[in-house]
């Protein structure tokens, strides 16, 4: 019985000592928890920084004279209209971006053959990386111009919907315009995270829709968009991110009218945005008329958080299982 | 290479399950053609569906290849698997049982580089003929995979509905098919209240059973099976194989399973699939009825594969 009982003695005697001795990769551990834990903490500093500077810099608008703002007797006055107009050519453009960034995510997960489908990654990819003063200037001499005869069309026959009204500026640079160069540069965006995505689908779902006899474009909607709908969510959030804060395309497109807040997207009268009017007037502001600046820099910050926000909350919803 | 037995003993054997079953043996090469066919008839379910016929929804498989790419994985089956009886597919990891299995309801051929070559008749139709649509083949042979797969963000009724959704954008009488899927699939009396809650909440047995209502919602004339209770505890298994018991009378069903007991307890009839070694095709080595299967297999390597497994 004595020598029965001795062997689980000892193992209780090695494992006291083995959890009592501490492993050397435990130190790493802690360095590198170390690391990151000063990581977020910066990244949070920075942030709660950037906000103090805008809150800082933008309070003195709140007592600016009427005179000193154009179009404007305050401050909100003059930050509406901006607010508008940006998240108006943002919205149009995640409505003309999402549709086609989905579809080409599509092409490339589940009809192209394999190289075509990547030689089509790259290329996406490569769009992204465009600096936005190129798709500027080509929004000007290439797309505009070439959009007007569509433009008069849609303006003909439905110009009775605000959105069309009449009359299409000759030039195209319009609202459209500056709405579609926005687009093209948030596809790639929209199209890589959606075919990450799509390309997690699981395999037995896809199977399992085969088996019942599902055709491609079934196998897409019983099992690839479903399992896909919370990340392609999240692309179009961080798309529209990128539109909301799109300088350098809308502040060469557009020639905006200001104080104006207007529906109509193919009319040579058109609201500007944000980020182009600070791009635009800061030059010509003086000291105290940047504080305006400063208060619609402050707003737009607000407004991407709060699109984050609901991006978070609306991806989070549809992974609940 | 042995599928010798296997096709002289398929033509007899769709009077098994008329007959009476096990006890008759061998005795049924006789008679091979008297009166089989008013038997059938009277074993067959009377419903819609013409399933009358002696050798209707018979499979019969001649000379099939699989591959991967350059990758050789089944080699020469022929084998004829037998109406509204239990075909069991066993055999050691990885000498193609999933690859042939997959292959009779062209799902094989879905992985890139994948194809078949050989052929595989049913009713009459081979179904890798050249104008067959893989598609209308599979909405013919339904499958049930190894992890329940119920779509997670569909209810436990749309779930059922699935298969038919595609064939129809609006089904008729859905409540009256969720109804009798479900209890087809011996899952209507657990999820009755919950029809509307995710098919994902259920237990894993649960979904199975729910991936089995699914399968035959759409009433295919076939049902393939890859151990379909790997992932359940005892329980759930023992539910699932009476479904198959149940199931038998309407279907023909494939299934392959690692369990021997799972084997020997619901299948008619057997085929065991070997491989020589790694690289090397899996083939068929002996096909027979169950009973001889595990009693007296014609073959040393079934022998010794079964009596490995039972100890
Ligand atoms: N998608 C695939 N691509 C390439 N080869 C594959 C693929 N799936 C299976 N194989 C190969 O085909 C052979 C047969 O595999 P299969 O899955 O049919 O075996 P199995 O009998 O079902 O095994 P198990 O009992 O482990 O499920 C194996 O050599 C396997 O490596
Ligand atoms: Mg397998």
């Amino acid at each position: 019985m004595t020598t029965t009982q001795t062997p689980p003695s000892d193992t209780t005697s090695t494992d006291d000592d083995f959890m009592a001795g501490e492993l050397p990769t435990r130190r790493q551990d802690k360095l590198f928890e170390g690391i990151t834990t000063g990581a977020g903490i910066l990244i949070l500093l920075t942030l709660a920084g950037v906000a103090f500077f805008l809150v800082q810099k933008s309070l003195p608008s709140l007592e600016l004279p009427a005179e000193s703002l154009p179009n404007a007797e305050d401050i909100g006055g003059y930050t509406w209209p901006l607010l508008f107009g940006t998240v108006y050519s943002a919205i149009i453009a995640l409505l003309l971006a999402t549709p086609l960034a989905i579809a080409i995510a599509l092409f490339m997960t589940h009809y192209a053959p394999s190289k075509l489908a990547k030689t089509l990654g790259y290329v996406v990819d490569l769009l992204a990386a465009v600096p936005s003063v190129v798709y500027g200037l080509w929004g000007i001499f290439v797309l505009a111009p070439f959009f007007v005869p569509v433009y008069d069309f849609l303006a003909d026959t439905l110009g009775w919907i605000p959105l069309f009204a009449p009359v299409v500026t000759p030039s195209g640079r319009n609202m459209a315009s500056a709405a579609l160069v926005i687009a093209v540069m948030i596809l790639p965006i929209i199209a890589s995270v959606s075919k990450e995505v799509f390309l997690q689908t699981p395999r037995l779902h896809e199977e399992a829709a085969m088996a019942l006899g599902a055709t491609r474009w079934e196998v897409i909607k019983t099992a690839v968009l479903p399992h896909g709908r919370s990340g392609v969510i999240g692309g179009a959030m961080l798309g529209l991110g990128r539109a909301l804060g799109e300088t350098m395309a809308i502040a060469l497109v557009l020639s905006p009218t200001p104080g104006l807040i207007g529906f109509a997207v193919f009319t040579a009268q058109n609201p500007s945005t944000i980020a182009a009017n600070i791009a635009l007037s800061f030059p010509n502001f003086g000291g105290q008329e940047r504080s305006a600046l400063f208060a619609t820099g402050l707003v737009l910050f607000v407004a991407t958080f709060v699109v984050n926000y609901i991006a978070r909350r609306i991806a989070g919803e549809s992974t609940g299982y | 290479m042995s599928p010798e037995p296997a096709t002289t003993t398929a033509t007899e054997q769709s009077r098994m399950d008329a007959d009476d079953q096990a006890t008759t043996g061998q005795a049924g090469q006789a008679d091979r053609d008297a009166a089989n066919p008013e038997l059938a008839a009277m074993a067959s379910r009377t419903d819609s569906i013409d399933r009358t016929g002696e050798d209707t929804n018979r499979i019969d498989i001649t000379d099939l290849d699989l591959y991967y790419g350059d990758f050789k994985a089944v080699e020469g089956v022929t084998m004829s698997i037998d109406p509204r009886a239990v075909t069991a597919l066993i055999g050691p990891s990885g000498c193609g049982k999933s690859t042939f299995l997959r292959s009779l309801n062209r799902l094989h051929e879905v992985i890139p580089g994948a194809y078949a070559d050989g052929k595989v008749v049913l009713n009459g139709n081979d179904l890798y003929g050249g104008k067959v649509d893989p598609v209308l083949v599979r909405r013919k042979i339904g499958m049930v995979f190894q992890s329940p797969n119920p779509f997670p963000t569909m209810s436990v009724a749309e779930n059922v509905l699935a298969g038919l959704r595609l064939n129809a954008k609006k089904v008729p009488n859905a409540d009256e098919v969720v109804e009798k899927s479900l209890r087809g699939a011996n899952l209507w009396d657990e999820v009755k209240d919950r029809l509307d809650r995710p098919g994902s909440g259920l237990s894993g047995g649960q979904q199975q059973r729910l991936c089995i209502a699914r399968a035959i919602a759409v009433e295919p004339d076939v049902l393939l099976m890859d151990e379909p209770c790997s992932a359940l505890d005892p329980i759930s298994t023992l539910a699932i194989e009476d479904l198959i018991t149940e199931l038998k009378e309407q279907y023909t069903i494939v299934i392959v399973t690692h369990n021997m007991q799972q084997a020997a307890r619901v299948s008619d009839k057997t085929g065991f699939f070997n491989i020589e070694g790694t690289g090397r095709p899996g083939h068929l080595v002996e096909y027979d009825k169950t009973e001889t299967m595990f009693t007296q297999p014609a073959e040393e390597a079934t022998l010794n594969y079964i009596s490995g497994r039972f100890g």
